[in-house]
């Protein structure tokens, strides 16, 4: 039950990677946790949705990541940060699998604009800026941490 | 939005109980870890993982409110 005082996981697609439309099959895999929290403000909703932690990762068609993105500020490594994926990295590469790329906090949106501006996945609808860019809109007006 | 294409689907939500949340938990702690979901559970909170940067173990632990 979404219960607040209470941190919830939540996945998509089953906990399987979502399969994206394009000529690379790239797959995109998430996981979140949330909390419902009362809103004190007059003229609002009495509770919002607040984001507590997630992993975000595209992974090629094999299934191999490409790049990860974790915020879970209840472990050691408290900063969000990104993973670059083993099917990125050379023999020789600086970087490892293992390292904290440090990033701000990143949204689903922000994942998915990714996907089809960089990556070339192509969107399901034709308003997908418009649609991404409302989201993050209110993302960035309700984010605590800045 | 108006005026505007889209083919996509409507989307489900679904409310897992306890017991799916720790089949959820426990196929991902196979899968990653090789281990059940009850015994990533117990590593976790006798703080085997606390000094863990695996991103595998990050991605496990995300799962842990299913459990409880």
């Amino acid at each position: 039950m979404n219960r607040l005082d209470h941190i919830h996981a939540l996945t998509v697609n089953n906990d399987r990677p979502l399969q994206m439309r394009g000529a690379d099959r790239l797959l995109l895999w998430l996981r979140m946790q949330y909390e419902i929290i009362p809103v004190d403000e007059a003229g609002s909703e009495p509770y919002r949705v607040t984001t507590r932690a997630y992993t975000y990762e595209i992974q090629s068609a094999s299934g191999q990541a490409v790049i990860t993105w974790h915020w879970h500020p209840g472990s050691k490594m408290t900063e969000p940060h990104a993973h670059m994926g083993t099917t990125q990295l050379a023999e020789d590469s600086v970087l490892s699998n293992k390292d904290h790329i440090a990033t701000g906090r990143v949204s689903m949106e922000s994942v998915i604009r990714t996907c089809i501006a960089e990556l070339k996945v192509p969107a399901r609808r034709d308003d997908w800026n418009e649609v991404l860019a409302l989201r993050e809109g209110l993302f960035k007006l309700h984010r605590s941490w800045n | 939005m108006p005026g505007t294409t889209s083919d996509t689907d409507p989307c489900d939500v679904d409310e897992v109980t306890e017991e799916q949340g720790r089949e959820i938990l426990d196929r991902a702690a196979h899968e990653a870890l090789g281990i059940s979901g009850d015994e990533f559970l117990a590593r976790f909170d006798r703080g085997f993982y606390d000094d863990s940067d695996d991103p595998a173990v990050a991605g496990v632990a995300m799962l842990i409110p299913f459990a409880r």
